[in-house]
């Protein structure tokens, strides 16, 4: 049985795909933009950046990019904290607490967005030790993150679980050495297999989680 | 479902609301120099520290009838009193349960120090009255680690042990609480963070400054 549970922020605790999908719609809508599935998936899933919604829209000026970009933002957070965490998280939360397990975060987001995540989800503070990126050093996909986590909970890589929901958190963890779950949140299971992880659920109320845990 | 924010908060006394060690080495050092035993931070960490006074006097001083031992342990017991007056809360204490009282929160102490030391402490601390139960292990009849002390708490508030929340400093207070199904936060005033996660808390705070604690309790 694990002695400590390490996991991902945004898309691993909170559903990804119910936020943003839904999110890019509204937000692009103004601009005369469609989003379907196909071109949610193909260009806005996953990590987005500046780049991808010059792909969408390539005459925006910089000054209008900034803006919606930050109403992106602003509206994506809305809507995770009326979505909430995603189902089972609470009830895994209490089952590793009484069990006496450290729960770790480790994120790419600095310290001010992972606190706006988590504020409105309720965990805010659920989570010690918090590895955040730290400047001029490796992020994920590269194993660091995950191997800072290890150390400062003083426990080796088969010692503890992961969990991940998109290929590169995937990757980190895996490379670390690490049991890692894949959350289907934003990608499909075929490509968190792929990256490595050893089982692949939709949420954390699939008994299949506690089987691989070892947890009755 | 819990998870936090959490209705009952359950302390431990000693070393955990206030750091009563460097009280309890002075009043070792007074009740055993006289008897020829030097007691110094070492020797008290090694023969003294978290064991029960029957034991250390018995260890300490062999071949002393009961009564002797008794004496003994009482006249330390009524000097710790004397300088309780001194205890200062750890720091942030009384900042958390201001928050904790204000949010309807429900608490209790659970602790293995002898009753009238409890009488001499809460007061010290500013917390005579504070706690809406109390539970001593010398009424319980068993002390921690067994889990009983906090068994008797959850009865007494009629919880199940999920929607308490446990604070203690000590091995032995860690293995009372998470042996009665209570998640524990390890405060590591006196021992070292890892030996408290070793011993089965979820999460380990300095002291009660740590905004870690603040998210517990949904402030």
């Amino acid at each position: 049985m694990p002695k400590a549970l390490l996991f991902d922020l945004d898309g691993t605790l909170s559903n990804t795909d119910a936020v943003h999908f839904p999110n890019w719609i509204e937000v692009l809508r103004p601009y005369g933009v469609e989003v379907t599935r196909e071109l949610y998936e193909e260009k806005l899933s996953g990590r987005v950046d500046r780049r991808s919604v010059e792909d969408v829209l390539p005459d925006l000026s910089e000054e209008e990019m900034d803006e919606l970009l930050e109403r992106e933002e602003l509206r994506a957070r809305q809507r995770s904290s009326e979505i909430g965490p995603l189902p089972g998280l609470r009830g895994l939360i209490e089952a590793g607490r009484r069990r006496g397990l450290p729960l770790a975060l480790v994120t790419n987001s600095n310290e001010e967005d992972a606190g706006e995540i988590l504020q409105p989800l309720g965990l805010h503070g659920a989570f010690d030790p918090v590895v955040y990126p730290q400047d001029g050093e490796d992020s994920k996909p590269a194993a660091l993150p995950y191997e800072q986590a290890l150390e400062s909970l003083g426990l080796s890589a088969e010692e503890v679980v992961a969990f991940e929901d998109s290929v590169t958190g995937a990757q980190s963890a895996v490379k670390a050495g690490i049991p890692t779950v894949g959350i289907t949140s934003g990608h499909s299971p075929e490509d968190l297999l792929e990256a490595g992880v050893s089982i692949v659920i939709g949420d954390f109320i699939d008994p299949a989680l506690y089987d691989f845990l070892g947890w009755e | 479902m819990t998870c936090g924010p959490y209705r009952t908060l359950l302390f431990d006394l000693d070393g955990t609301l206030a750091e009563t060690d460097s009280l309890h080495l002075p009043t070792w050092v007074e009740v055993l120099l006289p008897r020829g035993i030097e007691v110094d931070q070492a020797f008290y960490k090694e023969n003294i520290s978290g064991r029960s006074n029957a034991e250390i006097v018995r260890d300490l001083l062999p071949g002393l009838s009961d009564e002797e031992g008794r004496s003994i342990f009482e006249a330390k017991e009524a000097s710790f009193r004397k300088r309780a007056v001194d205890l200062e809360p750890l720091p942030g204490l009384l900042d958390f349960l201001e928050q904790v009282k204000n949010r309807g929160i429900m608490t209790g102490l659970v602790t293995n120090a002898p009753g009238e030391n409890v009488g001499a402490v809460l007061p010290a601390l500013k917390l005579q009255d504070f706690f809406d139960i109390i539970v001593l292990s010398e009424e319980v009849e068993a002390v921690k680690p067994d889990p009983a002390p906090y068994n008797e708490a959850l009865k007494k508030l009629d919880l199940a042990p999920e929607e308490a929340l446990a604070f203690e400093d000590s091995v032995s207070g860690i293995a009372s609480s998470v042996a009665a199904g209570i998640p524990t936060v390890g405060i590591a005033s006196t021992q070292e963070p890892d030996k408290l996660r070793k011993a089965g808390v979820f999460m380990v705070a300095r002291d009660f400054t740590d905004p870690k604690l603040r998210a517990l309790i949904g402030a």
